[in-house]
């Protein structure tokens, strides 16, 4: 007797089909699998011969053949053991064919009959609808990640005896909890009111976030930078349900899906340490794993300590920001993940952090210069806004109501912006300002007579160099943009110039 | 070159002019039988000197090997000024232990312009960055050389300062705005970070000055020598800011010794970088609060108030942060308290006040004024 089922392999974060044929007949008992498997796929001969042994289903000696197929796709990962157990059960005459063509299945089991959660939830389950399947069949444990996904069911189940009784008698009950609300989700998050005082760098903030444009913290350790991007996540819009989709599936893939969130709604927020390699950062392994960088994407990745971060980890980093996604060639193939990231980092002035306080750095200026020169210039050019985050004197501040923006404030600053680029840029493929390049920098940033002589003039009187100047023009896009103004003016771009001027001071820029 | 100069500047080559070495010998010996000695002869001056160092003394005592090294030492744009040669500055023979030889690079000032040196730590604060600065510049608008050692912080600033004033043209030609004594030879930069101004200073008509060999990598002890030469060669010496304990000390002690007078700027109580000054100023020195007290001491007449303050054109809300910065760095939080300005628009204010050259960024922390002479 012979059974197929469908299933689905993860590739890159998409999923891809595969179908699990089953062959049972005369001949030497035997149990083969075959079809480029990993070896963890091997291995599961064995969970189910146990699973289907204790859910009470002998295998009656014979051969049987499992085949995997397209052949030439290696599977690996643990979402194989289900379809596999339920093609078998086909071809031992016990589930007929035609109800389980309705249907594709993800899930690893145990010995005992019970069926585990696996990762990449998502990407099966949207295959499945490509597939234009019935119903995805899956763990109970991922039930409500794949509920997330519009247009299929997806059921969820404890044991192989509860599906097959399923697929006997259609017999399904829905889980009981109800996913938590996305208000419920917020409300946790951190606030800008928090921070007392640095109204320059919550502005500086305000204004990356606008534009999408990268950030550089620089100031003396306790000032509030990590605060400050911690925070940044809570400013930006919040994320569609397109996005979020997309998020949930570069962490679901990456088995970070929080099984009781079901799909992430808040923006994501990645701080990786700075020992953090090259491959974690990216993207990487044998087999292609999506890095920090992708599941930062749609969000916020957050760079502390940046010049203790190793020069090749992120000099990798540059095309990945440039190109909105990495692309990872194995034998086999590419895979592409995406990486569209707000990148922000921060950084001490120098190695003891409390340059230029002199009562209390050390440093000589040698040294000083040394700490900063780790950075890589063309890194830095893809950071836009650079604001110095300064020591903040508490007992001036706790006299104080805190007036300052709080988090809703600046987020409506945001949206605004956003929405303005976003009909700006229609049918261009850029979605901010900070994407812009070259011809579309002469296009979009167009700059009147007095606004011209001012640059001039700035560039002059504050020794910045060429390659400020494309990102002054976008940043001063984006403070037009706030303020609802189709003009760049002059204070515009002031504004602008004065978010270049750490680094002109201590790179050179 | 004649065969005492050729002795002087086989003296100054070698390791035999360390500390009162060559005081030693020429205390005894004509500069010309200088070129007569062995390496071994060395040790009978008690010059502690080394047997690496006496082979080096005798492969420059062959006069070839001597001649190619002097002319290499031209060629690199260095003049040898012996202790005989007219043009060597007679400031330094009043030192107890005077070099042997200096090497000059650029334009060595007139014999009759007035030298001030002009000393202070290489970490600064940016009060410090800041005065040294404008003693510089200032001092330099009346044509006086200013004397430092290039070093960072201070010494850099003043010469900065100096080079500043280069500008008007109101000087004769040939006139030297700054002299800098190095610790190594002249013709290298050091420190490496001074590169842009160690090229301005040759540019813009300074001199560089060492007394030790061209290509001679400074060490550490050789800068308190060099630190004797800074203070015989200014009329007087003016420390813009120091620690308790620094090199400046001893620059101020070679400075008394030889009778000069110490200015030194007053800082504020409780700060690490003003305790050397005040101290300073305890023990003796004059308060220096502005060009005036030296350019009296000078001899300049100097008349108080005939200098029109800067105007610097300002709108009404310019004038209203403006007001708000004085020397000490004010940082964009302290502008918010004290302004009813939003922050983009102090931010823009701040750029425009940075372009009109009113106010400077501080480093990292904030924003000051920029120093002008004006009574505030």
């Amino acid at each position: 007797m012979f059974g197929r089922v469908d299933t689905s392999a993860i590739v890159g974060i998409d999923g891809r089909r595969v179908i699990v044929e089953a062959d049972y007949g005369q001949g030497l008992p035997a149990f083969d699998m075959v079809g480029f498997l990993g070896s963890e796929v091997r291995e599961a001969r064995e969970r189910v011969k146990s699973a289907l042994k204790n859910t009470g289903i002998p295998v009656p000696p014979g051969r049987l053949t499992v085949n995997l197929s397209p052949a030439d796709l290696r599977k690996t990962g643990n979402s194989f053991d289900l379809p596999v157990a339920v093609a078998i059960m086909i071809a031992l005459g016990i589930l007929p064919q035609e109800t389980t063509e309705k249907y594709s299945f993800v899930g690893e089991l145990a010995l005992d009959g019970s069926i585990r959660s696996i990762s990449g939830v998502l990407s099966h389950v949207i295959l499945a609808r490509e597939l234009q399947k019935e119903a995805c069949i899956v763990p109970r444990e991922n039930v409500r990640e794949g509920a997330a996904i519009s247009g299929i069911r997806t059921l969820g189940f404890l044991t192989l005896q509860e599906v097959m009784q399923f697929l006997l008698t259609g017999e399904y009950r829905e889980p009981e909890e109800a996913l938590p609300e996305l208000e419920k989700a917020e409300e946790r998050l951190p606030d800008f009111s928090e921070i007392l005082g640095q109204e320059a760098v919550k502005r500086a903030a305000a204004v990356a976030s606008a534009g999408m444009h990268g950030l550089l913290m620089i100031g003396p350790p306790g000032t509030g930078k990590t605060l400050t991007a911690k925070r940044i996540p809570t400013i930006l819009p919040p994320l569609s349900e397109e996005e979020q989709i997309e998020c949930s599936r570069i962490h679901s893939v990456a088995g970070l899906l929080d099984p009781s969130e079901g799909l992430i709604r808040i923006r994501p927020f990645r701080s990786p340490h700075h020992t953090v390699s090259a491959s974690a950062l990216v993207g990487g392994g044998v087999i292609p794993h999506p890095g920090e960088m992708s599941l930062a994407h749609n969000g916020v990745l957050f760079l502390d300590e940046l010049p203790e971060f190793p020069k090749s980890v992120l000099e990798v980093m540059r095309q990945p920001l440039e190109d909105q996604r990495v692309v990872i060639s194995r034998v086999h193939g590419s895979y592409v993940f995406p990486t569209r990231v707000m990148l922000v980092c921060a950084m001490n002035p120098c190695r003891c952090g409390y340059y230029p306080d002199r009562n209390r750095c050390k440093c000589s200026e040698a040294e000083v210069h040394q700490y900063l020169s780790r950075l890589s210039r063309p890194l830095l050019d893809r950071i836009d806004i650079a604001c110095e985050v300064p020591r903040v004197d508490v007992a001036k501040l706790q006299g104080t109501e805190n007036t300052g923006m709080d988090s809703e404030k600046l987020r409506s600053i945001v949206i605004r912006a956003w929405e303005i680029q976003k009909e700006r840029y229609k049918g261009l493929g850029i979605l901010f300002n900070s994407q812009l390049q070259g011809r579309e920098i002469r296009k979009f940033c167009v700059l009147g007579k007095e606004e011209r002589s001012l640059l001039t003039e700035a560039f002059e009187k504050l020794e910045l160099s060429a390659r400020a100047h494309d990102r002054i023009l976008k940043v001063a896009r984006t403070a037009a943009d706030i303020d609802g103004s189709e003009r760049i003016t002059t204070a515009h771009l002031a504004e602008a110039v004065s978010y270049r001027s750490a680094d002109r001071k201590f790179f050179g820029g | 070159m004649n065969e005492n100069e050729r002795g002087y500047f086989l003296l100054s080559q070698t390791a035999a002019e360390t500390a009162g070495n060559s005081l030693r010998i020429l205390r005894e010996l004509e500069p010309s039988e200088v070129l007569s000695l062995h390496g071994r002869d060395l040790l009978s001056f008690e010059t502690g000197v080394d047997f690496r160092e006496m082979a080096e003394f005798d492969r420059l005592r062959d006069p070839a090997v001597l001649d190619a090294l002097f002319e290499e030492t031209e060629k690199k744009g260095l003049r040898f000024l012996c202790r005989e040669d007219p043009d060597f500055p007679e400031e330094f023979l009043a030192l107890p232990d005077p070099p042997a030889g200096i090497y000059v690079q650029g334009r060595l000032p007139k014999p009759d312009q007035q030298k001030v040196s002009i000393v202070g730590s290489r970490r600064c604060s940016e009060y410090g960055r800041e005065c040294a600065y404008f003693f510089g510049k200032e001092l330099s608008k009346y044509g006086v050389n200013i004397v430092s050692g290039m070093a960072l912080g201070v010494d850099g600033y003043a010469g900065r300062g100096a080079l500043s004033a280069a500008d008007p043209g109101g000087f004769p030609e040939g006139h030297s705005f700054t002299t800098a004594i190095l610790g190594g030879g002249a013709d290298l930069c050091y420190p490496k970070e001074n590169v842009g101004l160690f090229r301005s200073i040759l540019d813009q008509g300074g001199c560089i000055l060492s007394e030790k060999p061209a290509g001679y990598q400074a060490k550490p002890y050789d800068f308190p020598k060099r630190n004797r030469l800074i203070s015989a060669y200014g009329s007087c010496l003016a420390v813009i800011e120091a620690a308790e304990r620094s090199g400046t000390r001893t620059t101020v002690d070679f400075a008394l010794a030889l009778g000069k007078e110490v200015f030194a700027v007053p800082g504020r109580i409780g700060e690490r970088m003003s305790l050397g000054c005040n101290e300073l100023i305890k023990n003796g020195a004059h308060m220096l609060t502005c060009p005036e007290d030296i350019l009296q001491y000078l001899g300049f007449s100097v008349k108080a108030d005939t200098k029109k303050p800067v105007h610097i054109p300002m709108t009404p809300e310019e004038k209203e942060i403006y007001d708000c910065i004085g020397s000490e760095s004010v940082m964009i939080d302290d502008l918010l308290l004290r302004s009813n300005f939003p922050v983009s628009m102090i931010l823009e204010i701040l750029v425009r006040l940075e372009m009109k050259g009113a106010i400077r960024k501080s480093a990292l922390s904030g924003y000051v004024r920029v120093q002008d002479g004006r009574k505030q």
